[in-house]
């Protein structure tokens, strides 16, 4: 049996006031998660930085607008400071045995930002990383560059992709990732309030239906940087694998600002979702084959990383 | 049986089925429905003012027909069947009516016994071998091969009778029809659009099969039909069509403001399950959804569905992206709505989609059989293996 079981740790960093407050918080749930069986922890859009910016005052004026919060927190946080907080993630991964994925970030780069998310091995190692590959008109306004790469990492026999925010709404990268043989989805959204279960139904649970793999979401909640999210992170599964056909695993329910779960994933489960439903065996590669590139003709194109800052 | 015998029978069954699905019989019937409707007496098309035609281009009322699946004797019942749903739509205003996908299964009831056979039969592998004794083989494959022609006839005549006396677009579901491409021939899931004059404004055939219909030795089609119902872009991908964004995408880039799914689901009613389909494709594509489900046993199949109009998140009333939807899933219903094509063009302006076409060259089109081709030997090896983890089910959350 091929088995991982995930633990989602939502916590509001509103909730923190000083980067030592940030890292003792953090350290100890992350603990406390690995303690009860978590091997791969993760955590909600933005979090990786957020202990960086914990007690920083922004200039008035920069919260009216949650995308100019995120740039500004980039151009205020050190190269230096992101190396020390990689360091402290990777030593938290590694004193717990887990895979942990901290949460993102946004991170100057040249002529804008990257949205990145890292992969901390339990050897203390950054085993990869992540860049968001979809934006909005907002998220281009306010600088934010897009990658070109949908990395598939090895984790406790599972194979794990990444998808960073916007990501999420667009089936072409949980389509890629799954293409590539991915298991699990880890989707880092952080979705302004209010929630609707529409939206979300819109996101992962429909790609995790589409492609019948595993979806973590972990959803950013709280106040944080003059914005409200709605948290709400909730693991999913094809609906042949849930008794109810919900296809939801695991949820933090709404009334919950900072809360966890554990969710263990049995490759099992899938094979039943993909021997009762065999999606993939009806791929009508002709037509895509002939027409699909044709959907991506556009002036709309998102901006993207240059190349020799994609690997950065 | 001597073959004199056999010979004389199937000239027989010939015979009779061209009968059941004379063309200008059904023709002169619908038009006789439409004289004694008095409901539809004084209605003018919507499409036959040129203005009107115009302004319609940005405002429609369409409707989707939810369909109990029954069997029919002739192809008069067809025509009376068909008229007396897209009828009730027509008469609530719409000018586009979409049929679910195997909307013409009532036609294997021109088959002689075929009718009760659908009714009793435990399934259609039973009801085509129940239908032997007069020419069909065991497979549905040869039973629906050997009604296609004149299925065919009666279904086109149908539908076209009805758009022409109704004047009004009519996107007519599916039915397993017979192809022949290249000097071969084949079954396929297939419908076509008929305009308000009757005409054949499109055919559109199943890209993606259900296990089902692979098992049948359908074949799936190369292509998908994009066309303009009055000057509106449409399209009609069948049913497990909608599971594949990919569909979406080439039907929005082929122009599509509405897409219309016929749809014949073979499984008790769930809402998530349900929600696998057009629904998720409507969000991420920005086009209106018109899903027409196919209702109630037949041949030991249940099909379910809630027939609905959907729209993206945010130009729904409840923001659930539902403009109208039917309140059962078992029962025959038209569900309407008004679909306003200046509000999703203004929506789509506001919300445009953004691609990295970048990204997607990084993945060459050749990972999709890969793909397939991994999940298919995972699929085998378990299966000799034996190990029963397929079992699945429960869910383990320490």
């Amino acid at each position: 049996m091929v088995a991982l079981a995930c633990g989602v740790l939502q916590i509001d960093p509103g909730d923190y006031h000083t980067a030592h407050e940030y890292r003792l918080g953090v350290a100890a749930r992350i603990s406390d998660l690995a303690r009860d069986g978590a091997r791969l922890i993760v955590m909600p859009a933005h979090l990786a930085m957020a202990g960086a910016v914990a007690g920083r005052a922004m200039p008035p004026g920069t919260g009216r607008s949650r995308l100019a919060s995120l740039a500004w927190a980039a151009s205020v946080v050190t190269d230096r400071e992101i190396r020390d907080w990689q360091d402290f993630y990777s030593a938290a991964a590694m004193s717990n045995k887990v895979y942990l994925c901290p949460g993102s970030y946004w991170v100057q780069t040249n002529g804008g930002y990257v949205h990145r998310a890292d992969l901390h091995s339990p050897e203390g190692e950054i085993v990869g990383f992540a860049l968001q590959t979809h934006s909005s008109e907002e998220e281009e306004r306010a600088g934010l560059l897009c990658g070109t790469e949908l990395p598939v990492f090895d984790v406790g026999g599972l194979r794990v992709g990444i998808e960073l925010a916007t990501d999420v709404w667009y089936p072409e990268v949980g389509r890629l990732h799954a293409l590539q043989g991915v298991d699990v989805l880890v989707a880092l959204t952080a979705v302004p309030s209010p929630y609707t279960v529409w939206q979300q139904t819109a996101g992962l649970w429909q790609v995790v239906q589409a492609n019948q793999v595993f979806g973590i979401e972990a959803s950013l909640s709280g106040r944080w940087l003059g914005a409200r999210y709605h948290g709400r992170s909730r693991a999913f599964g094809p609906v042949e694998c849930t008794e109810d056909g919900r296809g939801v695993l695991a949820e933090i329910t709404a009334e919950s600002r900072s809360d966890r779960f554990i969710v263990t994933l049995d490759r099992g489960m899938l094979r039943h979702a993909r021997a009762v439903f065999p999606v993939f065996e009806h791929f009508n590669v002709g037509l895509y084959s002939e027409r699909l590139s044709d959907a991506y003709l556009t002036d709309r194109a998102v901006k993207i990383v240059p190349a020799d800052e994609r690997k950065a | 049986m001597s073959k004199l015998t056999m010979a004389l029978k199937k000239q027989g069954l010939h015979a009779l089925l061209m009968s059941r699905s004379n063309p200008d019989a059904i023709s002169k019937h619908v038009k006789w429905l439409l004289r004694h409707d008095a409901r539809l007496q004084h209605r003018v098309s919507p499409w036959s003012d040129p203005e009107a035609a115009a302004s319609r281009r940005q405002k429609l009322r369409v409707a989707a027909v939810q369909m109990r699946a029954c069997a029919v004797g002739s192809g008069k019942a067809y025509a009376e069947l068909v008229y007396r749903l897209a009828a009730r739509a027509a008469w609530e205003g719409a000018s586009v009516v979409v049929f679910p996908e195997y909307s013409g299964l009532p036609l294997l009831g021109l088959v002689p016994g075929a009718s009760k056979v659908a009714s009793s039969a435990p399934s259609l592998e039973d009801a085509s071998a129940m239908a032997r004794g007069i020419g069909a083989r065991g497979a549905p494959s040869d039973l629906f091969a050997l009604l296609a022609p004149y299925a065919q006839r009666a279904y086109v005549s149908t539908f076209a009778s009805v758009a022409r006396e109704l004047g009004v677009y009519m996107i007519s579901g599916s039915m397993i029809l017979s192809y022949e491409a290249g000097g071969v021939t084949g079954l396929q899931n297939m419908g076509w659009c008929f305009g308000p004059d009757g005409s054949r404004v499109a055919r559109y055939v199943k890209c993606h099969l259900m296990p089902m219909e692979a098992q049948w030795d359908l074949k799936p089609g190369t292509s998908l039909a994009a066309f303009s119902l009055g000057g509106v872009g449409a399209a009609a991908p069948i049913c497990m069509d909608a599971t594949y964004f990919e569909t979406f995408r080439v039907a929005r880039a082929a122009g599509a403001d509405i897409v219309a799914v016929p749809v014949a689901n073979p499984e008790p009613y769930n809402m998530w399950y349900a929600l696998r389909g057009i629904w998720p494709r409507v969000q991420e594509s920005q086009v209106f959804g018109i899903s027409s489900c196919l209702v109630g046993k037949f041949a030991g199949i249940e099909f379910t569905g809630r027939s609905a109009v959907v729209c993206p998140l945010e130009m729904s009333p409840g923001g659930d992206g539902i403009l109208a939807q039917a309140s059962s899933h078992d029962d025959e219903e038209i569900v309407v709505a008004d679909i306003d094509l200046d509000a999703l063009h203004e929506y789509r302006a506001s919300n445009p989609l953004r691609f990295n076409p970048k990204l997607y060259s990084n993945y060459p089109v050749g990972l999709y059989d890969r793909a397939r081709s991994a999940r298919r030997e995972e699929r085998q090896r378990h299966a000799s293996h034996g190990t029963g983890e397929d079992r699945g089910g429960g869910v383990r959350t320490p």
